[in-house]
C-alpha cells in the first residue's frame, strides 16, 4: 500500500467525518460507508472473516434467451434449440443432479458444474424497460429498493468493502441500477485502472498536498454555500476518501484491461471483487440479446459460445484468487435479465419475450449444482412459463406459487449470499428459499 | 405536484413502477405516484410542510449567473455580467440571448439535442440493417488513418439532425421544425447513403429491388491492381468510358488456377457456369455503392467453381474523407412525374448539391438514419418501438396502460385485442399508431411499398388528441401540434439543468406559454426557462419549492468546460473517434469515460441524468484533470506563477474578482503552488498541480455553484 496515500486518507476522513455529528452508525448511514470502514478504512478490508458473500451479477434489458438451453429446457421434444453442433443437447451433472444442457455448459470444469444451480422463475413482465422492476422483484422489496442495492448495504459492514453500493461495469441506459432512489453511473473498465491507482507521472506525489488544498477550497464554497451544494461537498471528500483508502497492490492486474467489452468486464469485476470494492458488481453478458428475428438462432449460438465460457474463466480467476489469498471474500456468479424468451411458438425463426419464464443462474462457493423448477404449458398451450416450485425440494411442482417464483428467486439469492431467511422475509413480500441448492 | 419532481435522482426509481405487461418490444409501465413504501427521495428540499420558502437555499447571482452560462456555453462567467447581475437578476435573460448566439452555445446545443432526439446509438449492426443486411466489416482510409467506413458514418448520423436544429435555430425558424422539416444537415456520404436506401428498397420480409439504378451495372469491370482503377470521376460517370471499372482487393490473392486476368469483365445480368458473378447474393447496385462508400469490396466469385471465390475485401472507400465531414444543407424532396431519384453514385453532383430527390419520406428527426438505427424494429414489432420512442422525443410521454373507453380499432394486434387482458390497455392505442409509421417503411426502415401497408389509416389517440392520417408526414403534423409538446422541450432543458423534472405550475406554464406564443422559438424558450428561477433557483415560487440541486458536471458539460475554457475543441474527444483523435483527446477519453453524462432509455420517459458524485465520478474526473495538466491542456511559458493561477481561478474556476471566492481560491492555489515547489517540484509541475486543483474545484466539476 501507499503509505502517503493511505495517511492522507485518514486525515481526509477526518474531515469528511467532521462535518457530520453523531456517532459511528449515524455517520454510516449518513454517508453510506460501512461502519467498518469508518471506523477503521485502512483495516478494515484486510483480516475479517466474512459473513457474507460477493455477487457478480450479470444483467441485461435485451431479455437474452438464456432460458433457453440451460438445464430444465430440454425435456420437451417441442422446445426449440440451435441445431448447431458446438450448442448440441449434452449431458451434464450438477453435483449429482443429471441433466441436459448446451453443450458449451457441458464444457465447464465439473468442479464448475456442481457449484451452479438453474432456477426457472418468472418476472412477470415483456417489457425491456422494466428491468428496474425486476430488480424491485416487481415493487415487491422493501422501500421498493433493487434487491442487490438492499443487500449489498447490507453485507458492507461484513466485508468491510470501500463503497456499500453496487458497482455497474456494462451497463447502459435503463440497465443502470439504482440504490435508495439514486441512479448510480456506469463504470467503464477502461477508466477503471487511473480512477483507482491515479495517473502516474511528476503530479502523484503530490496528491497529499492537493488532497489538503481541495478540502480547503471545499471549505471555501462550504462557507458561501447552500445546503445541497453543502451535500455535494461532503460527497466528493466522502468519494475521494474511499478511492484513498483502496490498497494498491492489485492495481497492475487491471492493466490487463483492453477494452469496455464483456470480456473485460469480467476481467474488471474479478479484479474490483478483489479490491473489496463493493458487495455487487453488475456485468453484461449478452446470451442471444433481443433475438425475434433470429433465424436458426445463429445471434443465440454466437453469444452462448462466447459468453459461457467467459462465465468458466470468470469462475477460474476467482478460485485462483481465492486460493492465493488475493480474494479474501467468496464471490457469486450470477444472472438476472427482464424476461426470458419463448421456448416454443416461434419454432427456429426467433423467440419473443417470455414473461412467464426466466431462469436466475448462481454459480460459485455456497452454491450447491442443481435445478429450481421447471417448465408447464401456459394457458394458450403454445409456450412454456415456469412451473411451481417444491421449497423443500427445489423440484417443479409444489407449495411455491407461479405468481412467488420470483421473490423465491430473490430471496435464494439473498440466502446464498449471506443473508438470514428472517431479513429476507423483511426484505421482499412472498416467496421462499429454496435450500436444496444452498451447500 | 409530484413529490419526485424535486429530487435529482428519479428517472429508474419514478419511471417504471408498475407493470403493464403488455407490450412486445416497446413500451413503459403505467406511471403512478410512487408508493408509500418507496424510499423517501434525497434531495433538495428547501421549504417545510407548508412551503415556506428557505432564503438560505436560493442561489446567488454568482452561482445562477456561473450555472446557466456554463450550461449553455461552457465559458465562465465574466466580471463584467457577474456585476450586472449582482446589480440586477433581470439581467440574465439578455445575457442568455447574447450567450445563444455564441458558437460556444451551438456547439453545447448540438450535444444536447443529438441525446434528446435519440440519434446516437448506431454501429455496425443497426446501420447494415438499415440496408438489410448482416454486420460486417468495412474499410478505412489508411493513409492517414481514420476510423473505418461505419464509423464515419455513424458518427455523421448521430450529429447530422442535431447540426440540422442547431441550423433551424441559427435562421430563427420555429422548433416544431424538428417535426416536419425536409432540410437536413448532412455530408455527401450520407446523401449517398440515403441515396442508395431509397435506390435498394427492402420490404418487410427482406426482400431487396432495386429501383432507380436497376440496369446501370450490368457490366461490371475489376482490376487487379489499385494502379489501374480509373479515378472516382471516371468510375461513376456513365458517359466515360472507364465506368463501373473498379480496384478490387482480393483478386490478386485468388490461385492462379482461377485465371484471374488484370483486367476482369462480369456480366451481372446471368450466372454463366465458368465465368465470374457477384458473390453472395448481393445486387449490382450494392456491389457498387459497398466499394463506394463502405470500402469493402463485396466478393466475386465463379459459377461452378468452388476454388475460385474471392471472399470480400475491406480497403479504401472511393469516396474521399472530407465526404464523410463535408457538412451542408441539403433538401429532401421527392421526384416530380418522370423525374428519376438522386443517382447514388453521383458523388461529384451530390458534393455540390444542397438537394437530394428521394421516393422514400424523410421528415424531421422521425425519419432520421439516426433514430431508426437507435431503435430498430422488426415484423413482431412492427414499429412499436418507433411510434413510442417518437412519443417520448416529441411529447415526453408514453402510453399509459390505461385504456381509452370510447375507442376501438381494427387495427389492434389481435393478439392483444381482448378488453379484459392486461396487454389492451396500451395496445388499444398502440397497435392503431405504429400504422403512420408502416405505412411509410417496412420492418428495416425503406420506404414501404406493400400496397396492404401503404394504405393504412394511423389513428393517434393519445392525451386527448384524437386523429387520423397516412404515413409519417400525416403523424408529423399531429405530433407538432400536440399540446404536449412544448411541455416535453420544457422538462428536457429542466432535466439538463436541473437534474430532475421542472415543478408543475404556474411558472412553467408562463415559461411554455411564452415558447408557444413565439411561435416555438426555441431560443426564446431557452431565455425563459434559464432566466426562471425554475432553474436560476434565485428566488420562490409559489405554491412549490422552489430551487434546484447543485450535481456534478456530467460528462458533456465537464468536457464543454475544459473545451471552451482551455480554448481546445473537443478536449475530450467524446466527438471525435480516437483514430482522428491527438494524444490529448485519446487520453482523456478514456478517462472521462466513468463521468456519467445525459443519456436515454428504451421506453423511459425521463432522460437518464446522474446528479451525485461516487467513488469512480470523482476519481475519473481527477484522473482527467490530471492528464490535462500533464498534457499541456494550458500553458504556462512565459507565464508567472501569479497570472497563471490568477488564470486558473478567472478563467478555468469562473470565479471573477468580484466573486466573493475569487481571493479566498486563488490563496489556496499560489499556497499549493508554493509547497509544490518547496517539495522540489518544477514551477512547471507545481503549476500544473494548481490547475488540477482548479479543474476539481466545484466551479469546474459541478454545476450550480
Amino acid at each position: 500500500m501507499n503509505h502517503k496515500n493511505n495517511k492522507l486518507g485518514r486525515r481526509g476522513m477526518l474531515g469528511a467525518f467532521a462535518t457530520f455529528g453523531g456517532g459511528l452508525i449515524l455517520r454510516s448511514l449518513a454517508t453510506g460507508i460501512p461502519a467498518k470502514v469508518l471506523l477503521d478504512p485502512l483495516s478494515a478490508s484486510a483480516d475479517d472473516t466474512p459473513s457474507g458473500k460477493m455477487l457478480i451479477l450479470s444483467s441485461s434489458s435485451n431479455g437474452d434467451p438464456f432460458n433457453a438451453n440451460v438445464p430444465g429446457t430440454y425435456a420437451s421434444a417441442d422446445i426449440f434449440h440451435s441445431a448447431d453442433p458446438a450448442m448440441a443437447k449434452t449431458a451434464l451433472t450438477l453435483a449429482g443432479t443429471s441433466s441436459f444442457a448446451a453443450k458449451p455448459w457441458a464444457q465447464l470444469p465439473q468442479d464448475v458444474l456442481d457449484r451452479t444451480a438453474f432456477f426457472h422463475h418468472a418476472t412477470y413482465t415483456p417489457v425491456h424497460g422494466e428491468l428496474n422492476r425486476v430488480h424491485k422483484m416487481m415493487n415487491e422489496t422493501e422501500k421498493n429498493d433493487m434487491l442487490v442495492s438492499l443487500i449489498a448495504r447490507e453485507l458492507a459492514p461484513a466485508l468491510g468493502t470501500v463503497q456499500a453500493d453496487p458497482v455497474s461495469l456494462g451497463a447502459t441506459g435503463g440497465e443502470l441500477l439504482s440504490a435508495g432512489g439514486r441512479i448510480l453511473g456506469n463504470v467503464a473498465p477502461l477508466s477503471v485502472r487511473q480512477a483507482l491507482g491515479g495517473v502516474e507521472g511528476p503530479l502523484k506525489d503530490l496528491t497529499a498536498m492537493r488532497d489538503t488544498q481541495i478540502d480547503k477550497m471545499y471549505d471555501l464554497y462550504r462557507e458561501h454555500g447552500t445546503p445541497t451544494q453543502r451535500t455535494l461537498l461532503d460527497a466528493w471528500v466522502r468519494s475521494r476518501d474511499e478511492v484513498r483508502s483502496i490498497g494498491q497492490d492489485l492495481l497492475s492486474r487491471l492493466d490487463a484491461i483492453t477494452a469496455n467489452d464483456q470480456a473485460n468486464q469480467v476481467r474488471c469485476a474479478a479484479v474490483l471483487a478483489a479490491m473489496n470494492i463493493a458487495p455487487v458488481i453488475s456485468i453484461h453478458l449478452d446470451f442471444g440479446r433481443d433475438n425475434h428475428a433470429d433465424t436458426d438462432f445463429e445471434n443465440e449460438t454466437e453469444s452462448h459460445l462466447e459468453s459461457i465460457p467467459l462465465l468458466g474463466s470468470l469462475m477460474a480467476d476467482l478460485d485462483q484468487m481465492k486460493t492465493d489469498g488475493v480474494l479474501k471474500h467468496d464471490v457469486l456468479v450470477g444472472t438476472l435479465n427482464v424476461f426470458g424468451r419463448t421456448l416454443k411458438k416461434k419454432g427456429k425463426t426467433g423467440r419473443d419475450h417470455n414473461s412467464g419464464h426466466h431462469v436466475m443462474m448462481l454459480m460459485g462457493n455456497g452454491i450447491k449444482g442443481g435445478i429450481v423448477g421447471g417448465l408447464r404449458a401456459n394457458d394458450a398451450g403454445d409456450d412454456y412459463i415456469a412451473d411451481t416450485i417444491d421449497a423443500a425440494t427445489g423440484e417443479a411442482g409444489g407449495d411455491i406459487p407461479f405468481e412467488e417464483t420470483l421473490a423465491s428467486a430473490g430471496k435464494t439469492l439473498g440466502h446464498a449470499l449471506g443473508m438470514t431467511e428472517a431479513r429476507l422475509d423483511e426484505m421482499i413480500e412472498g416467496g421462499k428459499v429454496v435450500k436444496s441448492i444452498i451447500a | 405536484m409530484n413529490p419526485w419532481t424535486l429530487t435529482s435522482k428519479v428517472a429508474l426509481g419514478a419511471l417504471l413502477l408498475t407493470a403493464a405487461g403488455c407490450a412486445d418490444d416497446t413500451l413503459e409501465s403505467v406511471p403512478t405516484e410512487p408508493s408509500p413504501t418507496e424510499p423517501t427521495p434525497v434531495g433538495w428540499k428547501p421549504g417545510d410542510d407548508t412551503n415556506a420558502c428557505n432564503v438560505d437555499a436560493l442561489l446567488e447571482a454568482h452561482a445562477y449567473g456561473a450555472k446557466v452560462k456554463t450550461l449553455l456555453t461552457g465559458l465562465p462567467l465574466t466580471d463584467a455580467e457577474l456585476v450586472d447581475l449582482q446589480a440586477d437578476s433581470g439581467a440574465l435573460a439578455g445575457m442568455i440571448d447574447g450567450w445563444l448566439a455564441t458558437p460556444e452555445a451551438a456547439t453545447v446545443l448540438e450535444r444536447f439535442f443529438m441525446t434528446a432526439f435519440q440519434q446516437t446509438s448506431g454501429d455496425n449492426a443497426s446501420l447494415f440493417n438499415l440496408l438489410g443486411r448482416n454486420a460486417t466489416g468495412v474499410g478505412a482510409f489508411a493513409n492517414p488513418t481514420s476510423a473505418k467506413a461505419d464509423e464515419m458514418l455513424n458518427a455523421g448520423f448521430s450529429e447530422s439532425f442535431a447540426r440540422t436544429v442547431t441550423h433551424l435555430l441559427a435562421e430563427d425558424r420555429s422548433f416544431s421544425e424538428v417535426l416536419t422539416t425536409d432540410e437536413f444537415v448532412m455530408t455527401t456520404a450520407q446523401m449517398a447513403f440515403l441515396a442508395f436506401s431509397d435506390d435498394e428498397q427492402i420490404d418487410d420480409d427482406q426482400k431487396h429491388t432495386v429501383r432507380t439504378t436497376s440496369g446501370h451495372f450490368d457490366t461490371i469491370t475489376l482490376v487487379k491492381d489499385a494502379a489501374d482503377a480509373p479515378p472516382l470521376e471516371q468510375a461513376l460517370n456513365p458517359s466515360s468510358p472507364n465506368f463501373a471499372t473498379f480496384y478490387h482487393g482480393a483478386l490478386a490473392g485468388m490461385p492462379a488456377t482461377c485465371n484471374v486476368p488484370a483486367s476482369l469483365d462480369i456480366d451481372t445480368t446471368q450466372n454463366v457456369t465458368g465465368q465470374f458473378r457477384l458473390g453472395g447474393g448481393v445486387t449490382p447496385s450494392f456491389f457498387v455503392f459497398s466499394a463506394v462508400v463502405l470500402g469493402r469490396h463485396q466478393g466475386i466469385t465463379k459459377q461452378g467453381s468452388t476454388a475460385c471465390n474471392s471472399g470480400a475485401s475491406n480497403k479504401q472507400p472511393l469516396l474521399t474523407r472530407e465526404d464523410y465531414k463535408d457538412y451542408h444543407l441539403v433538401k429532401v424532396r421527392q421526384p416530380a412525374d418522370g423525374e428519376d431519384a438522386t443517382l447514388f453514385y453521383d458523388i461529384e453532383a451530390m458534393r455540390g448539391s444542397n438537394e437530394l430527390v428521394l421516393h422514400t419520406p424523410r421528415i424531421g428527426f422521425l425519419t432520421t438514419p439516426g433514430f431508426f438505427s437507435t431503435w430498430a424494429t422488426n415484423e413482431d414489432n412492427s414499429a412499436r418501438v418507433t411510434i413510442n420512442q417518437a412519443l417520448i422525443v416529441a411529447l415526453g410521454k408514453s402510453f399509459e396502460g390505461v385504456a381509452v373507453t370510447d375507442f376501438t380499432s381494427d387495427a389492434i394486434d389481435s393478439e392483444h385485442a381482448n378488453p379484459e387482458s392486461e396487454c389492451y390497455g396500451c395496445h388499444q392505442t398502440l397497435d392503431p399508431m405504429r400504422d403512420f409509421y408502416r405505412a411509410s417503411f417496412s420492418n428495416f426502415y425503406s420506404q414501404q411499398m406493400d400496397e396492404e401497408r401503404t394504405s393504412l389509416e394511423g389513428e393517434f389517440v393519445f392525451r386527448g388528441v384524437e386523429e387520423s392520417g397516412n404515413g409519417v408526414a400525416d403523424l408529423a403534423e399531429i405530433l407538432k401540434d400536440h399540446p404536449d409538446f412544448p411541455y416535453a422541450w420544457a422538462q428536457k432543458l429542466c432535466f439538463y439543468a436541473n437534474s430532475s423534472a421542472c415543478p408543475e405550475g404556474a411558472e412553467l406554464d408562463r415559461v411554455v406559454g411564452e415558447f408557444r406564443d413565439s411561435s416555438f422559438d426555441f431560443k426564446v424558450l431557452v431565455r425563459e426557462l434559464f432566466s426562471s428561477p425554475l432553474v436560476t433557483g434565485s428566488a420562490c415560487l409559489e405554491g412549490v419549492d422552489s430551487g434546484t440541486t447543485a450535481s456534478i458536471a456530467r460528462r458533456s458539460t465537464f468536457c464543454s468546460e475544459l473545451s471552451t475554457r482551455l480554448d481546445t475543441p473537443d478536449i475530450c474527444g467524446i466527438r471525435t473517434h480516437f483514430r482522428d483523435g491527438t494524444p490529448l483527446q485519446n487520453k482523456l477519453r478514456d478517462a472521462v469515460a466513468s463521468v456519467p453524462d445525459d443519456s436515454f432509455s428504451r421506453a423511459v420517459v425521463e432522460p437518464v441524468v446522474i446528479s451525485e458524485t461516487s467513488m469512480f465520478t470523482r476519481a475519473n474526473t481527477e484522473a482527467t484533470c490530471t492528464l490535462a495538466a500533464q498534457n499541456d491542456a494550458m500553458s504556462f511559458e512565459g507565464v508567472t506563477t501569479d497570472d497563471a493561477t490568477l488564470a486558473m481561478v478567472t478563467s478555468l474556476m469562473g470565479l471573477p474578482v468580484s466573486d466573493s471566492r475569487h481571493a479566498g481560491a486563488l490563496a489556496i492555489l499560489r499556497e499549493h503552488v508554493t509547497e509544490a515547489l518547496a517539495a522540489d517540484k518544477t514551477e512547471e509541475e507545481a503549476l500544473q498541480s494548481a490547475f488540477v486543483l482548479a479543474c476539481m474545484s466545484p466551479s469546474v466539476a459541478g454545476v450550480g455553484f
